[in-house]
C-alpha cells in the first residue's frame, strides 16, 4: 500500500475526518497538534499532512496585531517546526496541507479579518520555498483547500494522471493551490 | 506641496525617498527607527522646516500609537501619500534541517508586513481631504507564483503576507478613492540584512527616483491592485 504511516499534525473537525479515513484504510496514523509532540518511535513517515485549525483566526476585527501574531505562530510557524521531519523524508514521501480559500491572493475579495488571510499566504509561499528544496529528491507536494475530508483525502493520497487529456492531468513539477472542486487557484 | 510619511527612514532607500522629496519642495515626515545615526539628523539641519523626525518602529504597536499620536498633534494639513518603506532581512532565521527561530520569523513578519497594515488602518483619519496615496514597498521575493528561491524563508513569507494585507486594504479603501502602489524597488546597495550590500544592482539614490516616479505618476486604471517593479514590469502573486 503506498503511504502507510502518516503524521498529522492539526486539529478540527477537517483533521479529524482525515485521522478517521487513514485508519479506516488501514494505515498508521500519528494524530498530534503540534510537531513537538511528534514520537520519533513512529518513524518512517511516509504522508505528512498539516492541516489546522483555524478557528481561533477566522473573522476577527480589523489587522488586531495579538490575532494577526498568533494567527501567524499557528500556521506558517507550526508548519515550519515541521521542516526537519520533512528533511529527513525519504524521496517517496508526500507533503500534504490543507489550506483555505482566503490563501488567495488574486481572489481575495476580504476587507476585513487580516490575521487569518496573511498567515495563510505565508504559509503558502513556505510551502513553494520547500518544494523548491525538497522536489529535487522526489517528494511530493498538494495544497488544497478543499473543506470536506474526504476529498482531501482522496486529492492528498491520488497521484496525478500524466494523460494531457484527462482533466485531473497534473504536473509534480509544479506547486499548485487546488480548491473545493479540485480547479487550480492562482496564488 | 504635499505632505509625505515616509517608514524606516534613517537610511537605505528611505533616506533617499526623504531626500529626493525634500529637494523637490515636498513635507516629510520621516519614521526614524535609529536616532543614533547620523544621515537622518543631517537632513533634518539641511530642511529643518520642511522635515519632521517621527520617532516609530513599525513592529511595535506602541510606537506606531504614540507617532500616530505625534502625527494628529503637529499635522496642519491632511497627509496626502504614505510610503511604506520599513524592512529587515533576518540573516539568522535557522535552515530546514536544524530548525527556525520563531523570534526572527516573527519578527520579520512585524516589520516587513504587520507594521504597515497597522500603520495604514491608523493614520487613515489623518488622510481624509488628501491625495490618499498608499505606496507600499513589497519585493519580487513576495511572488509565490515565481519564487524560485530555497532560502530566505522568514523574508519572502513576510512579503507574501504584505501582499495579502495589501491586497485586503485595497478592496476595502479603493472605493473610497484611495490609489495603491505595491512595488518592488530592484535590488538595492542598503542595509537590509544590517550591513550595507555592495552586490547590489542600485544605490538607493537612483532606486529612490525610480520609486518615485511609480508612486506619484497616475494609471490609465486604479482599480487593480497589480505588484510592479523598478522597470514597470508586472510581477504575479
Amino acid at each position: 500500500m503506498r503511504f502507510e504511516s502518516a503524521l498529522l499534525v492539526g486539529g478540527g473537525q477537517r483533521a479529524d475526518g482525515l485521522k478517521d479515513l487513514l485508519t479506516a484504510t488501514g494505515r498508521r496514523v500519528q494524530y498530534i497538534s503540534k510537531a513537538s509532540a511528534f514520537d520519533a518511535a513512529f518513524a518512517p513517515v511516509d504522508l505528512f499532512i498539516f492541516a489546522p485549525d483555524i478557528s481561533d483566526f477566522d473573522g476577527g476585527a480589523e489587522a488586531d496585531r495579538t490575532l494577526c501574531e498568533k494567527a501567524y505562530e499557528a500556521l506558517p510557524l507550526s508548519l515550519m517546526d515541521m521542516a526537519a521531519l520533512f528533511y529527513h523524508a525519504a524521496p517517496n514521501a508526500r507533503i500534504c496541507a490543507a489550506t483555505w480559500p482566503e490563501a488567495s491572493i488574486n481572489l481575495s475579495a476580504g476587507t476585513e479579518g487580516f490575521a487569518l488571510p496573511m498567515a495563510l499566504a505565508a504559509m503558502n509561499m513556505f510551502l513553494k520555498l520547500l518544494f523548491n528544496k525538497l522536489r529535487p529528491r522526489g517528494i511530493t507536494f498538494r495544497v488544497c483547500c478543499a473543506k470536506s475530508p474526504a476529498f482531501l483525502y482522496e486529492y492528498f493520497l491520488r497521484d496525478q494522471s500524466f494523460e494531457a487529456d484527462n482533466p485531473k492531468h497534473s504536473d509534480e513539477e509544479r506547486l499548485v493551490l487546488r480548491g473545493e472542486n479540485g480547479m487550480e487557484m492562482p496564488w | 506641496m504635499a505632505v509625505f510619511l515616509i517608514t524606516g527612514a534613517d537610511r537605505g532607500l528611505g533616506l533617499s525617498l526623504c531626500h529626493a522629496l525634500l529637494a523637490r519642495g515636498e513635507r516629510v515626515y520621516a519614521g526614524q527607527f535609529m536616532p543614533h545615526w547620523p544621515q537622518l539628523n543631517a537632513l533634518l539641519a539641511q530642511y529643518p522646516k520642511a522635515l519632521k523626525l517621527l520617532p516609530l518602529d513599525v513592529a511595535d504597536g506602541a510606537s506606531v500609537s504614540a507617532a500616530v499620536l505625534q502625527l494628529e498633534a503637529t499635522l496642519s494639513a491632511p497627509l496626502d501619500v504614505v510610503i511604506h518603506n520599513a524592512g529587515v532581512l533576518p540573516g539568522k532565521e535557522g535552515e530546514i534541517d536544524t530548525g527556525f527561530d520563531h523570534q526572527e520569523v516573527l519578527r520579520c513578519f512585524k516589520v516587513n508586513a504587520l507594521g504597515a497594515i497597522d500603520l495604514t488602518r491608523r493614520v487613515l483619519p489623518l488622510m481624509a481631504g488628501g491625495m490618499k496615496r498608499l505606496c507600499f514597498v513589497s519585493s519580487e521575493a513576495g511572488s509565490i507564483a515565481v519564487a524560485h528561491r530555497t532560502d530566505t524563508y522568514a523574508y519572502c513569507m513576510s512579503k507574501a503576507a504584505l501582499n495579502m494585507g495589501v491586497k485586503l486594504l485595497f478592496n476595502r479603501l479603493r472605493p473610497e478613492g484611495f490609489v495603491f502602489r505595491l512595488y518592488h524597488p530592484g535590488w538595492l546597495r542598503t542595509y537590509m540584512s544590517g550591513e550595507k550590500n555592495a552586490d547590489a544592482r542600485l544605490e538607493a539614490e537612483d532606486a529612490a527616483e525610480m520609486a518615485l516616479s511609480a508612486f506619484l505618476s497616475d494609471r490609465m486604471c486604479e482599480d487593480a491592485l497589480v505588484l510592479t517593479d523598478n522597470e514597470g514590469r508586472a510581477w504575479p502573486f
